[in-house]
């Protein structure tokens, strides 16, 4: 509390230098470089909601933002790869914090941030994304928010029964090898919306999607059948090409996804 | 009947504390709050635990002598400690107490709103609270369990204090008490 009353957030941080030798291939790293910000906004009039703003440095008023929301029990922390890659490739990717790791008990504060973001700049479109527990939230901000236009669920399937409201592009991609969220019911998920691209890795487990999972997290969790990076890779190369085609428009990504892609089924 | 005319906090927890003290400070998540007041009138200071904000609120307390219906009402400015801005605040709160001359307690619903920043906030709380008296101190606890609404989906609320007070004469006792 302190700290934040004396003003003394942290920094920005470079947490990637532009190299534009980085072609920013689906699937790769692009030129950009990356600036890593914690910043505060009001949520519920009172309260005080930190969330990553992690974006390029040459970040434009009008570049498409990713809200990305993370899994149950899991620090916004250990995503931040994620984030960083998206900013490579012209995104700006901003995660709220959720009291005990539980962004169902805020679930709001997606749309807090999205409120703070459109205060400091104009946005051309906006994707909704959560790993796990976090993609049930997302799915409910892209639910109730008109101006989210996009919907990415990474290792995760909508809360309820029954087809989920919502129009916009939903992709749904998720681990092979997921013990946690488990194939059947991704794919029952993913079924419920009327416009769902489905996508599962080969290998992929469901912690593959963290940093630093845990001995306790592994245990419960199916086998990382290939090197994480390797896993990694085929799935950013369908969400990078998912979130082109989603949120730019680009004819080229829209093409790309109807062909097959390495290490990934439908 | 005692009717409390006093100055206290938004959200001004510190004036729901089990009995009324001259001074009450409240401590917890997600506020740490202070109510102090002579007679009728008195003053305090409020903020968030997250460094959200801080407020101020005249507020009106019901406390039953014995076991009686209790309630309680506030009304206040908060102001934004994340980006420059006011708020209002409006808080109610009524249910059932018992004050003894040892021990005091006391089970509410609580709603303490507030608006600003466009937004509206709306938490509505089962509150307990407990304290006994030690000499002129009383020290006690609070809990509170509830949801808020606001934009969108509801947010769970779970609260917990520690409220302590002065008061300016040590208890008379009581037969029975």
């Amino acid at each position: 509390m302190w700290w934040s009353l004396l003003g003394c957030a942290p920094l920005p941080e470079v947490v990637l230098e532009a190299d534009d030798s980085r072609l920013g291939d689906w699937g790769e790293p692009g030129p950009h470089g990356v600036v890593l910000e914690q910043r505060a906004a009001v949520a519920r009039v009172e309260e005080r909601l930190v969330y990553d703003w992690i974006a390029p440095l040459d970040v434009r008023d009008d570049d498409p933002v990713v809200l990305f929301v993370h899994g149950g029990l899991v620090d916004r922390e250990r995503y931040r790869w994620l984030g960083i890659h998206l900013a490579s490739r012209g995104y700006t990717v901003a995660a709220p914090a959720h009291d005990l790791d539980l962004a169902i008990f805020d679930a709001a504060n997606v749309r807090f941030v999205l409120d703070d973001l459109e205060r400091r700049s104009e946005p051309s479109s906006v994707a909704a994304c959560g790993h796990s527990l976090g993609g049930v939230i997302a799915s409910w901000a892209w639910q109730d928010d008109d101006r989210i236009d996009a919907l990415c669920l990474l290792a995760s399937f909508p809360a309820g029964e029954g087809p989920v409201d919502g129009s916009g592009p939903v992709l749904s991609i998720s681990g092979a090898s997921d013990g946690s969220a488990l194939p059947d019911d991704v794919r029952a998920g993913a079924e419920r919306y009327a416009r769902a691209r489905l996508a599962f890795v080969d290998g992929m487990n469901h912690y593959a999607w963290t940093d630093g999972a845990t001995e306790g997290e592994l245990a419960g969790d199916g086998p990382l059948g290939r090197p994480l990076e390797e896993v990694r890779t085929d799935a950013l190369r369908v969400v990078d090409a998912w979130l082109d085609a989603s949120l730019r428009d680009d004819p080229g990504a829209a093409v790309r996804l109807d062909a097959p892609f390495p290490g990934v089924s439908p | 009947m005692i009717l409390w005319l006093s100055v206290a906090l938004a959200d001004p927890a510190a004036l729901r504390a089990p009995e009324a003290p001259v001074v009450a400070v409240d401590a917890g998540t997600p506020t740490c709050s202070a109510a102090a007041w002579t007679g009728a009138v008195g003053g305090g200071w409020w903020v968030r635990d997250d460094g959200g904000s801080a407020g101020f609120a005249l507020g009106m307390r019901r406390v039953p002598e014995g076991f009686g219906w209790t309630a309680h009402g506030a009304v206040g400015v908060l102001a934004s400690l994340v980006r420059p801005g006011l708020g209002a605040h409006v808080s109610g709160a009524a249910g059932i107490a018992r004050h003894g001359n040892r021990a005091s307690h006391r089970l509410e619903v609580v709603i303490p709103m507030s608006l600003g920043q466009g937004q509206v906030r709306v938490p509505v709380l089962l509150e307990g609270g407990s304290a006994v008296r030690v000499g002129r101190l009383s020290i006690g606890g609070r809990g509170g369990v509830g949801l808020t609404l606001s934009k969108g989906r509801p947010s769970y609320e779970a609260q917990g204090a520690l409220v302590v007070g002065f008061h300016r004469e040590a208890p008379v006792p009581r037969e029975g008490s």
